[in-house]
């Protein structure tokens, strides 16, 4: 009983300090353009909580399990920033498909870049080498690629090599090995995007142009 | 990163930290979306999720989140991952992140998301599927994959941490990777098909308390147990390490970067410098020499500066190494009053059509073949 009692103490005062420290970093987020430091809310809160022990690892686990698996559509698939109808290309034929805009994270050392491809029908095998440069031989994205405007900047995601110039891979998706109305969601990575662009342009082969806003870190 | 940029960063980061942890400790997941709208990105963010640097008041830490489609198929199992920790241990880096699929969907859905794991680099991983995520440091330009032990096993969760995991939990597994760079602060983490879960702030130590890992370990029970000393012993950690080629260009593509840590390449359209067929520089040259000498007197370490002339596959071999190297010269003379690097010496080189960027069977590809490119060794950080 008193372990017990101890325990739930030991929760009710951590979760207190938790709040109070969530409460002030919501506070000290607003503006979060300024360049000024702020007062480091971690710092407290390693002086002044205690260790997590696995009941609470496990308390914590349940919730997020909860927040993200309780269902089919306990994650749901995200709404699109921006749309455009066009063609995806599947065993050399153009079929009617969409291209979702989901985020473009800008970040101080790389973007990235969420998107979506869905077909009206059930469309298998993609080509591959429709969406992907003659450099990387792997049934990637690498030529998908993201325009800023407000830069004068076009970009590719990266490639990098495991061991020689015929063994390439990217940091990018692999292409869809079949379409349908679901989609399928797809992140590319592309280098920093300077300060003052506000709007992209991702270019999909087989779709026009799409623009969307950038969200910075 | 500049001085005024850190700290900036390392705010916003508190800021997740202290909010995500009070969500995830109190159970509020409405607060968990809240902070993220608000802070970074909208609900959907992989890093939405906010999360913590050793923090103790974060329970369970949660950097980011992305989903990962089964087989990359419409219709396939739609799985969450999350991000629990990026630290840094002697002589390597420990990627904790976690898996799970939505209750009610199939058991052999698992199989799916394995395949994608391991799919996309065999060779890296050897027999453990589960080594097959990767740290990306895209302005580093340096891509981290999977350190291997003697027997090129992948320094990972074991296989049987995967198979025969229930729907609607989450599995935790780990991955040990190179060391990173001590000025990193964030890292990009890409798991499944590439799925990105962006900027992840890089933390020491193991997570604890530790379990030993010989079978799926739901989230919750604990932090699988890493022998600190694993990473220092594995083989070869060089090879785990990978050079990042990142291009880009103006909108007209008229001036393409082709950049690795080791060496930068500007290419500039033939198109844009030559009349067809022809080896005279036009006007508009003199502006994207000029924008190649500038990336070279800011950036070049000195030594050999090659200048490579390369054509489409119109045309006869002999007449096409012949055309690029002319044009080659005629940058060169052009290049050579233009730059402010002591010691610098420029080689031509006329390649033809062997080394093309583009498919030589559409004019754009052609066109983009037709180039000549400047190479130079950068400083070090530039």
């Amino acid at each position: 009983m008193t372990t017990m009692t101890s325990s739930v103490l030991r929760r009710s005062l951590f979760a207190v300090v938790t709040v109070l420290i969530g409460g002030a970093s919501l506070v000290a987020c607003t503006g979060d353009d300024s360049p000024e430091p702020r007062p480091s809310a971690s710092a407290s809160a390693d002086a002044s909580a205690p260790p997590g022990g696995t009941t609470d690892l496990a308390k914590a686990a349940e919730q997020v399990t909860q927040q993200y698996l309780a269902g089919p559509d306990s994650s749901p698939a995200p709404a699109a920033i921006a749309t455009v109808k066009g063609t995806v290309r599947a065993d050399a034929k153009d079929v009617p498909g969409t291209l979702d805009l989901l985020a473009v994270r800008a970040g101080p050392r790389s973007t990235e870049v969420r998107w979506r491809l869905s077909s009206a029908t059930t469309t298998p095998g993609l080509s591959t080498n429709y969406y992907n440069n003659i450099e990387n031989r792997l049934p990637d994205t690498d030529a998908v690629a993201l325009v800023a405007k407000q830069a004068n900047l076009r970009s590719l995601p990266g490639i990098w090599s495991v061991g020689s110039l015929n063994d390439q891979d990217c940091t990018c998706a692999y292409v869809p090995r079949g379409l349908g109305p679901a989609g399928v969601e797809m992140s590319n990575l592309y280098p920093a995007l300077p300060a003052n662009v506000t709007e992209v342009q991702l270019l999909v082969p087989g779709f026009p142009a799409l623009t969307a806003p950038v969200t910075r870190n | 990163m500049d001085e005024m940029t850190w700290p900036a960063l390392r705010s916003r980061l508190a800021c997740r930290i202290a909010a995500s942890g009070a969500a995830v400790l109190l159970g509020v997941p409405a607060l968990a979306g809240s902070v993220a709208a608000a802070t970074t990105a909208p609900a959907e963010s992989p890093a939405a999720a906010g999360g913590s640097v050793g923090d103790s008041a974060g329970v369970l830490p949660v950097l980011g989140r992305t989903t990962i489609t089964g087989s990359r198929e419409a219709g396939g199992v739609r799985a969450t991952a999350l991000v629990h920790g990026v630290r840094r241990i002697p002589g390597g880096t420990v990627l904790y992140y976690s898996v799970g699929v939505p209750a009610g969907s199939e058991k052999a859905s698992w199989v799916s998301l394995s395949r994608l794991s391991s799919a996309r680099r065999y060779d890296l991983v050897g027999s453990t599927i589960l080594g097959g995520q990767f740290l990306v440091d895209m302005a580093g330009k340096t891509v981290y994959s999977t350190l291997v032990d003697a027997d090129r096993k992948a320094l990972a969760s074991p296989t049987s941490a995967w198979t025969g995991s229930e729907p609607g939990r989450f599995y935790v597994l780990y991955q040990l990777l190179p060391e990173l760079p001590a000025e990193l602060t964030t890292i990009d983490v890409q798991l499944g098909n590439a799925d990105i879960v962006h900027d992840v702030p890089i933390a020491d130590g193991l997570l604890e308390p530790a379990v030993e890992q010989k079978e799926p370990l739901p989230l919750g029970e604990g932090w699988p147990k890493i022998d600190p000393a694993a990473a220092a012993a594995s083989l070869e950690p060089a090879k785990s390490v990978h050079d990042l080629k990142v291009v880009t260009s103006d909108v007209a593509k008229s001036v393409v970067k082709r950049e690795t840590k080791k060496s930068v390449s500007v290419d500039l359209a033939a198109d844009v410098l030559f009349a067809v067929d022809s080896d005279k520089l036009t006007p508009a040259a003199k502006a994207k020499i000029q924008a190649a000498a500038t990336e070279i007197n800011n950036r070049s370490a000195g030594g050999a500066i090659q200048v490579v002339g390369h054509t489409d596959s119109t045309g006869t071999t002999a007449h096409n190494d012949d055309l690029s190297k002319r044009r080659a010269q005629a940058v060169q003379a052009a290049l050579q009053p233009l730059l402010q690097v002591p010691g610098a010496t420029l080689k031509v080189e006329g390649r033809g059509e062997r080394e093309p960027v583009a498919d030589n069977k559409t004019p754009a590809g052609r066109q983009e073949n037709r180039r000549v490119s400047v190479i130079f060794t950068p400083k070090e950080g530039k």
